[in-house]
């Protein structure tokens, strides 16, 4: 599904470090684990991708390294760090409160609110 | 670091490697975006089984990628983002100094060529400045030359003459000591003066004449004319020293006072120049002159005729008033020799242009000229009682560009102090002139100066520079002592202290200018 560009951009990052808090990977990886995880709702382009984890990793909330793969050949792994953590959890505090709000206005029934 | 971007299709080696390309930036950054674009298109494409699916699936990719220029931007834009930020502040520092330094080197072109193209000619308004009003037959100058010409220098072995010569660090008299000459000395330097005879001849004419006064002839021969000749003129005025000396011990009064009055006179023409060098040249052979004059009258006693031919003399020379620098000269002077030091620089090595040599001088030529005018113009020139005890405030403050004029401030007061006391070094000359006549005439000393000046022995009375009024007088027996309070502004009595005659050591002391030793 293609969403609204703008709709997208405050999402994305939050998304990136959510997938990079359960488990390193790489960028091929992460694209794919994004969009099987969403349920193919949600596609992160490929010109988005990287500029997103250089920029995510200039901020200091990720890292990059390069690192063995299980095929043998080096790959570099991205990784959360403790102040990506913290991004995290606020972007997600925020995202909820965005999400409630936005269910009373549309008068959509109370979400299942999914486990922190 | 696997490179492996043969085994994947044209088309997206081609997109990667113009990705690269466009990202420009540090080649180890590339490498790595380079390497995970290759690993990213490698896993994508590992499942195609046949290589049209594989071409195809590289193009959705490629497309899904976007713009290779933008991509470039974008990652070029975040991988900045990433560095550390002492790089990003050195960075940043370097980039401001850079344009400061374009900024200079542009501004030093420019000054540099204000005053390489100006068409001011400095040269000619020193030479009008310094010309006297008369005729050229009138100066002195070509004869003063050519006793430079003629002057045969001291040799080196001649130690005999050196050894009895009254000098040291503070005496500039360089007079000799005839009475402690043996015969054999005495005719070596009686048979060295002879050989100068020829050369004092010339310096004679010169100082009968009335007018001083050379011109500089060109940028290039500036320094050199302006300089070259004043230690020989300094030397003729010690050798003439020694011609008075030599009259005095064959008791030849009258000629050794003459000698005496031609090193006076050549020392007034000197101080009319308007070069600082030549000016300072005039008040050291005006020193030699009053000391000799003072050393005749320290051996004998005049008689009343040579007494007021000298005093007279003496006088006439400085009626109007001693002979100040002229500052504003100074100034065309300074103009001259640095336009000259440009354009020599500038035309030996060109690349001087983006030098900042107008930050050491004044900027550009314009700049440093109103400098130097206003400098010179508001320059204290008062003597150094006053500005002891009256400091003016410097409402003349040097700012860079021009610290030429700061180096030069401390100088120019120093010449300034050396010329009061050269002033009153000459006026006490001729009061102890005043005062022998008077003791001739009276058969003891005034009680007070100002009886001189009353019963028109005198003209003007000394004054004093570092003091608010005239010379120290006291009758001691039948002498006087006649002194200046020297710069600790302090009357010792007249107690000189021989290591700093002026009073400017921690001792401080007086300047006696009778009786002398």
């Amino acid at each position: 599904m293609k969403f609204e560009r703008e709709l997208l951009k405050g999402v994305a990052p939050v998304v990136v470090l959510e997938i990079l808090s359960r488990g390193a990977m790489y960028g091929y990886e992460l694209s794919e684990t994004i969009s099987r995880r969403s349920g193919e709702i949600l596609t992160l382009g490929r010109g988005t991708l990287y500029p997103l984890l250089y920029n995510l990793e200039a901020k200091g909330l990720i890292k990059g390294e390069w690192q063995n793969a299980d095929s043998g050949r080096k790959r570099r792994y991205y990784t959360i760090t403790g102040k990506g953590e913290e991004k995290l959890v606020a972007q997600k505090q925020q995202l909820l409160q965005l999400q409630q709000a936005v269910n009373l206005v549309c008068g959509w029934a109370q979400p299942d609110i999914a486990p922190a | 670091m696997n490179r492996n971007i043969e085994h994947l299709p044209k088309c997206v080696a081609e997109y990667i490697t113009t990705v690269i390309k466009m990202v420009r930036y540090r080649p180890k950054v590339r490498r790595e975006v380079k390497q995970e674009l290759i690993d990213h298109f490698t896993d994508a494409l590992a499942d195609c089984e046949s290589e049209p699916q594989k071409q195809q699936l590289a193009e959705e990719i490629i497309d899904d990628f976007g713009d290779a220029g933008l991509l470039a931007k974008l990652i070029r834009r975040a991988k900045k983002r990433c560095r550390p930020m002492w790089v990003k502040a050195t960075n940043c520092t370097m980039s401001i100094l850079g344009i400061i330094f374009i900024f200079s080197i542009v501004y030093n072109v420019w000054v540099n060529y204000t005053w390489k193209s100006s068409k001011v000619d400095y040269i000619e308004k020193f030479n009008q400045l310094n010309r006297q009003e008369a005729l050229e037959t009138n100066n002195a100058w070509p004869y003063y030359a050519k006793a430079v010409d003629l002057y045969l220098e001291l040799p080196t072995n001649f130690d005999a003459a050196k050894d009895l010569i009254l000098s040291d660090a503070n005496d500039i008299t360089w007079l000799i000591r005839f009475e402690d000459c043996n015969e054999v000395q005495i005719a070596k330097v009686r048979d060295w003066l002879e050989s100068q005879d020829a050369s004092w001849l010339q310096v004679t004419t010169a100082t009968e004449l009335p007018c001083y006064w050379q011109n500089m002839p060109d940028y290039s021969s500036f320094d050199k004319n302006s300089t070259n000749y004043l230690d020989p003129l300094r030397d003729l005025a010690k050798m003439g020293s020694w011609r008075a000396m030599q009259h005095t011990h064959n008791q030849q009064y009258d000629q050794a006072m003459k000698e005496g009055l031609k090193i006076i006179r050549m020392a007034n023409h000197l101080m009319s120049s308007k070069i600082m060098q030549e000016y300072l040249t005039g008040i050291s052979v005006l020193s030699i002159g009053d000391s000799v004059v003072r050393e005749i009258l320290k051996k004998f006693q005049p008689d009343e005729l040579c007494l007021t031919t000298t005093q007279t003399e003496l006088e006439k020379l400085y009626h109007d008033d001693f002979r100040f620098y002229d500052l504003n000269g100074e100034a065309i002077y300074l103009m001259a020799s640095l336009k000259k030091t440009y354009i020599e620089l500038l035309e030996e090595m060109p690349f001087m242009y983006i030098f900042p040599m107008g930050y050491l001088y004044g900027g550009s030529l314009q700049n440093t000229e109103a400098k130097t005018i206003s400098f010179y113009e508001q320059f204290d020139q008062r003597n150094p009682y006053e500005r002891h005890s009256n400091p003016k405030k410097k409402n003349f403050k040097i700012k860079t560009p021009g610290f030429m004029l700061q180096i030069l401030e401390p100088a120019t007061e120093r010449m300034v102090t050396i010329t009061y006391r050269a002033k009153s070094m000459h006026q006490a000359t001729s009061t102890i002139l005043a005062l022998r006549q008077w003791n001739l005439n009276k058969g003891a000393y005034p009680k007070k100066l100002e009886e001189l000046k009353e019963d028109g022995y005198i003209e003007q009375l000394p004054v004093d520079p570092y003091s608010d009024g005239i010379l120290m007088y006291q009758q001691q027996g039948d002498d006087f002592i006649l002194y200046s309070l020297a710069a600790d502004f302090d009357d010792d009595g007249g107690i000189e202290n021989p290591d700093a005659p002026w009073g400017e050591g921690e001792d401080g002391g007086d300047r006696v200018f009778w009786p002398i030793k």
